[in-house]
């Protein structure tokens, strides 16, 4: 986890022994796993299991509530300032409609609000890291257009090419794919997967298992707060996995290939 | 397409605030010619009537400055209030900054305190105001900001009722009027004493919004967004609000109510130059400014008696505003 490993791959992400209460209520429970730069990891499971809770321990939201340790580019998130997250670790909403409406590239240039640091607005830098941002994610045609009036597809562009602009180089994506039509969900997908290339590391959620086989690298399935499967998606996602997490009969899945 | 850039925008502004303060200086009941304005300015007073010099210092030209801070900021400060409300209807009446002040200076002018004592009556009274609004809004479950607006309603409502129970007590023949006149908004009274006063707070609560526009931007975000960016939410919040707050009851303390500029002032300039406060927030400054000085030579020289520049406000608002949320939305 440090010069001294070399060639090891990095970890990106280290959480252990996670659990999350809300009153009585446990939502995350011991939860283990790591993300090496370079990763996609999926996280799949039902609505509220807990998936959005485990994304804002990650971002550092829940600092004084969760038990357990959570180490970001090797640093506890507990002892990393919110200004100093924000360089490491990038979070991708799902695609929204603000209530002001900003051209694409104001909307870009918020995500290097980091960089600035204190007081002050984006100068050349941090408009030429907006542009390089917006040219990656295949969104500069739309620089001046008003965030509000393009496509679901392009507003899901615009965030990654956010974060993108916040130098960070882990992702957090909340179902990046949510509300897209089937070309736009194939073009996010792709996007993402060329991230990982350039050495993000992307922990996204989904509801489609199909997404997970084709482009992440692993999968992590969980289920009222536990880890049900970790590994492979094509070791992870199999039919009783899918029965398990949907409450689906084999004879619904049966049906369904058909 | 936008129509300007920030430049352009600002720059037009520019100039015609400082034409709109040429015309004001000539405008008024007492001539002052064209060619005595830069020997007033310079301070050659000895060039000049001493009549010229008493009215140019002690009425006219503080009015013209006070016409120009309070616009200034009204309008800074209900850009503010849009932005960190995430609410385009949002204006310095919200919070009850404007209905606190005026029951103080109700009180004060009921209790027949000097000028000075009203000013500081009203500004206490508004800060004292948006403190409860902030605490019963703590205290409110559900929606923080919508606990905030609702309470900011609230609490008014509580303001105005002491301001009328006053208005009852009060004496019909002389202090009657006075608290009625000052509560339709009206920069007359203006005094150099009151400049002064009014300008420290204003410049604490509008270099902080100043500094802080681009990071107003992200408040407009969903909070958790803009806290993964790295951005203190909470804090800018609170300085934003507070400022925001101290400019609306400074300008409330010395011209009274007057409604409106902080809805249109922004609105307009919203369409000229885009929502990004970063430019939004400089033409607002000055757009502000120079609407309530153009305003307020209306209302001073419109007709023979003066005409309260709140109601002038609110005949130039509300048409506006209507014709303003009927237009097409801009095309992207």
């Amino acid at each position: 986890m440090s010069e001294l490993h070399g060639e090891v791959k990095y970890d990106r992400i280290r959480v252990e022994r996670l659990s999350f209460a809300y009153d009585t209520h446990l939502v995350l429970d011991a939860i283990n796993f790591t993300v090496h730069e370079g990763e996609v990891l999926a996280v799949l499971g039902p609505n509220g299991v807990g998936k959005s809770t485990l994304f804002h321990c990650l971002l550092g939201f829940n600092n004084k509530r969760f038990k357990g340790e959570i180490s970001i580019c090797g640093e506890s998130v507990r002892k990393t300032s919110p200004a100093t997250l924000a360089k490491r670790v990038a979070f991708v909403p799902q695609s929204h409609s603000p209530t002001f409406n900003y051209t694409v590239r104001d909307m870009v240039l918020m995500g290097t609000t980091a960089q600035i640091g204190g007081l002050g607005a984006p100068r050349a830098a941090e408009l030429k890291l907006a542009e390089d941002a917006m040219t990656r994610a295949g969104v500069l045609h739309l620089a001046e257009r008003g965030y509000t009036h393009i496509s679901g597809g392009e507003r899901q562009l615009t965030l990654v090419a956010r974060a993108m602009a916040q130098q960070a180089k882990i992702l957090i994506m909340d179902e990046p794919t949510a509300n897209l039509d089937f070309g736009n969900q194939i073009r996010v997908m792709r996007r993402i997967r060329e991230l990982t290339r350039e050495g993000y590391a992307v922990v996204l959620s989904t509801h489609n298992p199909e997404h997970a086989l084709r482009f992440a690298d692993r999968v992590l399935a969980i289920n009222r707060g536990t880890i049900v499967a970790i590994g492979a998606p094509s070791e992870v996602i199999t039919d009783a996995l899918i029965c398990e997490l949907y409450s689906l009969s084999a004879t619904e899945i049966a049906e369904y290939r058909q | 397409m936008r129509i300007g850039k920030r430049v352009p925008v600002a720059l037009c502004l520019g100039v015609l605030l400082c034409l709109a303060f040429i015309v004001s200086i000539v405008l008024g009941r007492f001539p002052i010619a064209v060619a005595d304005i830069g020997k007033l300015l310079l301070g050659r007073t000895s060039e000049v009537t001493p009549q010229m010099a008493a009215i140019f210092y002690n009425v006219r030209l503080p009015r013209i400055l006070l016409a120009c801070m309070v616009g200034c900021c009204l309008a800074t400060a209900g850009a503010s209030y849009q932005g960190v409300f995430r609410n385009p209807m949002a204006a310095p009446d919200i919070l009850g900054a404007s209905s606190g002040a005026a029951t103080g200076a109700a009180i004060a002018i009921l209790l027949e305190l000097p000028a000075q004592m009203v000013m500081l009556f009203a500004f206490v009274f508004s800060i004292g105001t948006i403190a409860v609004v902030m605490l019963v809004s703590r205290a409110a479950r559900g929606e923080r900001l919508l606990g905030i607006i609702l309470a900011g309603i609230m609490v008014s409502s509580l303001a105005n009722a002491v301001t009328s129970f006053v208005k009852l007590v009060a004496d019909p023949n002389s202090i009657l009027p006075e608290i009625t006149y000052w509560m339709m908004g009206s920069l007359a009274k203006t005094t150099p004493q009151s400049v002064m006063l009014a300008a420290i707070p204003m410049a604490i609560g509008l270099i902080p919004l100043f500094a802080l526009r681009w990071h107003i931007n992200l408040l407009t975000l969903p909070e958790n967004e803009a806290r993964t960016m790295g951005v203190n939410v909470g804090a800018v919040r609170l300085v934003v609000i507070v400022s925001s707050t101290l400019i609306t009851a400074a300008s409330v303390s010395v011209s009274g109510l007057i409604g409106w500029v902080g809805l249109v002032v922004p609105h307009l300039l919203r369409m000229l130059v885009g929502n990004n406060y970063r430019k939004l927030m400089p033409v607002t400054m000055l757009g502000g400014a120079l609407f309530l000085l153009i305003v307020d030579d209306i209302s001073r020289n419109l007709l023979l008696t003066e005409i309260p520049i709140g109601i002038l406000t609110s005949v130039v608002g509300a048409p506006f505003f209507l014709w303003l949320i009927t237009q097409k939305r801009e095309a992207g």
